[in-house]
């Protein structure tokens, strides 16, 4: 998935798993990393996922640690 | 049935036969004992025979996670333990302690909840060396050969956690080191290389031969009212996000002030990328590097660096590199890393006193100060060797060894209760509710977290000391207000210039069983500053979650039965009054002083007021009878056990 609108540091990411808890719940109603659209790893990686929604910045807004931001909405 | 915020589950596994069983979550008993280490007491109490030998088959090793575990709830990631813990517990009975240990972890509590438990029950001995994967319904007993005496905790950790990786990411893992499989009595499980639990009680696991429990879920995690649970943690986390104290990690506080000759700043120096458990916006624990001396560039997970300066010093090392590189030696192989350091430092004295000589130590040479005696003594404690094999028997056996009681050995000794090293010195720290009363109040003598574990301010009146590292009489009322203790009773608790501390306790007893029994962190993500703890906020939260009315004042009193209930379990293994040991060295620090750069120090309690015998059975008399419980045997009446709804569980 292009998420061009969104900053990517994974070196800030804690593995605290809030975007993912914070997807699943927006998109599911059930908290579940499972089925979250984000797959981060702490220092390593985050990646969004085939079925990840553009402009959605749902994992950036309980992000704390500015590991993702969101830049600007991008048209689609 | 449709559980909400529960997983609806306990998982029950015999290890010997590789059964598994699945029982439905009965809701009378969610209602009762709230969930999490409320539930795994309550299995404790059905499961664990009294009297049998915490390292025999029979014991078991239940692990729970609470309701709120797995939502967005800032914090809600902790996992539960309770088991026996090997000791024995006494000098002169052969009897154990039953305690509740609790950590968090960035996958394996949320990942056990949403594989769909809330409590697992692991019993019985492996034949062979294994672990316990639980993969959603898939749970197997698995060969461990390839880690058993192979692998240490960190590697162990990474191995399973990417072995049963799912799609979207890795699997939890609490495992064990080699001092949990060699049965070695300070021995620990360590959670997602981040986090301690069952500490003293690593050997459990290994005398089931059990390496490991790995979990990964996918069923998610339902709740009652998601968006009323939602506005409620988002409040919660923005108070956390936008407090001045966001970031900033844990203070070196009075572990800097005893200076070793080491960098001020070494904890921001060493530290290079802060790791956070599920949940928690603001994390506590950290990966380091150390960055100055002949370690220079070895990374360390977990190291705990801020404790560096006092037992760097007490080991006589010059660089804090040598101190962090044990440190990390003894949680890598699964040894408690203040046990481990204590131990060295009172065996490495006692060879310098000649109270033991090289034929003791397989020829070994001790010389204080040098990392290489102190990390090939570390290797005999953990494979039990020469000296090793009493160390790692415990302090009373080692204490008999070498014919000198460590617990009572005002240089080179620890504050030992029950056999436990507590983690804290009231000597330095001072004997308040948290550090004082606690360690000789919870089995294993931990501590207690509460606003009287900081400092008092030289003004106790001043309205707030934040940022300060200190504490007002204002901050411990409002402290109280938060353990959802009750308002109108707070003139018996409080006068105008102080508190009492016995009776304050026992609520801060109550409130810390709120906290474990939901699965949230008593330190909320900070040492400085506690907003997750906060019953009244938590009675908001636990409704919203499983659907069930709660009142800040009923779910306090779920805490209460639930304390209850943990000190019945250890009333029926022997333990009364007679067993609340006060550390033989703060006694001794009543009447002899620490000889200290500013001056003689005395045992003081928090308003720094000297503290003697007496007053300690005192503050044990006020804590029993605030308990409600018999004050001579320190043991719960039958009318308090009708009261608390526990008639069933009497003694």
């Amino acid at each position: 998935m292009d998420k061009s609108n969104m900053s990517i540091n994974p070196q800030l990411c804690t593995g605290c798993a809030c975007c993912q808890l914070s997807c699943s719940y927006a998109y599911t109603g059930v908290f579940n990393p499972a089925k979250a659209r984000i797959v981060p790893e702490a220092s390593v990686s985050i990646v969004f996922t085939a079925d990840c929604i553009p402009n959605c910045s749902i994992c950036a807004r309980y992000c704390a640690q500015g590991a993702i931001k969101q830049l600007e909405k991008v048209s689609v | 049935m449709d559980y909400y915020g529960y997983a609806g589950k306990t998982l029950y596994i015999d290890l010997e036969s590789r059964s598994t069983k699945v029982v439905p979550l009965d809701l009378d008993d969610a209602r009762k004992f709230v969930g999490g280490a409320g539930l795994t007491s309550k299995i404790a109490f059905d499961l664990i025979k009294p009297g049998a030998s915490p390292l025999s088959p029979e014991n078991p090793i239940i692990l729970g996670v609470g309701p709120l575990v797995g939502t967005m709830v800032p914090t809600a990631c902790k996992t539960n333990l309770t088991m026996k813990f090997p000791g024995p517990a006494s000098r002169s009975e052969n009897k154990y302690v039953v305690d509740i240990s609790v950590a968090g972890g960035k996958r394996f509590g949320l990942m056990l909840k949403n594989a769909g438990y809330d409590t697992v029950v692991i019993s019985g001995r492996a034949k062979k060396p294994s672990y316990l994967k639980i993969v959603d319904d898939d749970v197997q007993v698995c060969d461990a050969a390839d880690l058993w005496g192979k692998k240490d905790i960190f590697e162990t950790t990474d191995e399973l956690s990417s072995r049963h990786k799912g799609p979207k990411g890795k699997a939890g893992v609490m495992a064990i080191g080699k001092a949990g499989e060699t049965l070695v009595n300070g021995a620990i499980a360590f959670v997602d290389n981040m986090s301690t639990i069952g500490t003293f009680g690593g050997a459990v696991f290994g005398s089931k031969n059990l390496k490991a429990v790995v979990t990964l879920g996918s069923k998610g995690v339902k709740v009652a009212d998601g968006k009323k649970l939602m506005a409620l943690a988002e409040k919660l986390r923005q108070e956390i996000i936008t407090h001045p104290g966001f970031g900033k990690g844990r203070p070196a506080g009075y572990l800097r002030s005893t200076s070793a000759g080491y960098p001020d700043d070494l904890t921001s120096r060493t530290k290079v990328g802060r790791v956070a458990c599920a949940s928690c916006p603001d994390p506590c624990k950290a990966d380091h590097e150390i960055k100055d001396g002949k370690f220079t560039g070895t990374k360390l997970l977990d190291c705990r660096a801020h404790y560096a300066f006092y037992h760097g010093r007490r080991l006589r090392l010059d660089e804090y590199g040598e101190i962090l590189m044990l440190f990390d030696l003894a949680t890598r192989n699964g040894l408690d890393m203040f046990t481990a350091v204590r131990m060295l430092h009172f065996v490495s004295r006692l060879y310098e006193r000649g109270i033991i000589s090289s034929k003791d130590t397989g020829g070994l040479e001790i010389k204080r100060g040098d990392f290489d005696s102190y990390r090939k003594l570390l290797e005999q404690y953990i494979n039990r060797q020469h000296i090793g094999e009493y160390m790692a028997q415990g302090w009373y056996a080692l204490s008999d060894r070498v014919g000198v009681d460590a617990a009572s050995d005002w240089m080179d000794g620890a504050s030992i209760v029950r056999n436990f090293d507590t983690i804290t010195d009231a000597r330095f720290d001072g004997f308040d509710p948290g550090h004082g009363l606690a360690a000789i109040l919870r089995p294993r003598g931990q501590l207690l977290l509460q606003d009287t574990m900081y400092p008092a301010g030289e003004d106790i009146h001043k309205e707030t000391y934040f940022p300060e590292w200190k504490r007002s009489l204002n901050d411990v009322k409002r402290d109280y207000i938060e353990m959802g203790a009750p308002p109108e009773e707070m003139d018996r608790i409080f006068s105008k210039n102080g508190f009492n501390a016995g009776r304050l306790e026992k609520h801060a007893e109550d409130a810390y069983a709120v906290y474990d029994c939901l699965g949230v962190c008593s330190e909320g993500g900070r040492t400085t500053w506690e907003p997750v703890r906060n019953v009244p906020l938590l009675a908001e939260m636990y409704p919203a979650a499983t659907g069930i009315d709660i009142t800040t004042r009923e779910l306090k009193k779920r805490g209460e039965r639930v304390w209850n209930l943990q000190k019945l379990l250890n009333v029926r293994e022997g333990f009364t009054r007679k067993d609340d040991e006060v550390p033989a060295l703060w006694l001794t620090n009543t009447e002899t002083p620490l000889k200290l750069k500013g001056g003689d120090k005395y045992l003081v309690d928090w308003f720094g007021r000297r503290v003697c015998t007496a007053d300690i059975q005192q503050m044990l008399d006020d804590y029993y009878d605030e308990r409600g419980w018999d004050i001579n045997k320190g043991t719960p009446t039958r009318q308090k056990l009708v009261e608390m709804g526990l008639e069933r569980y009497e003694v």
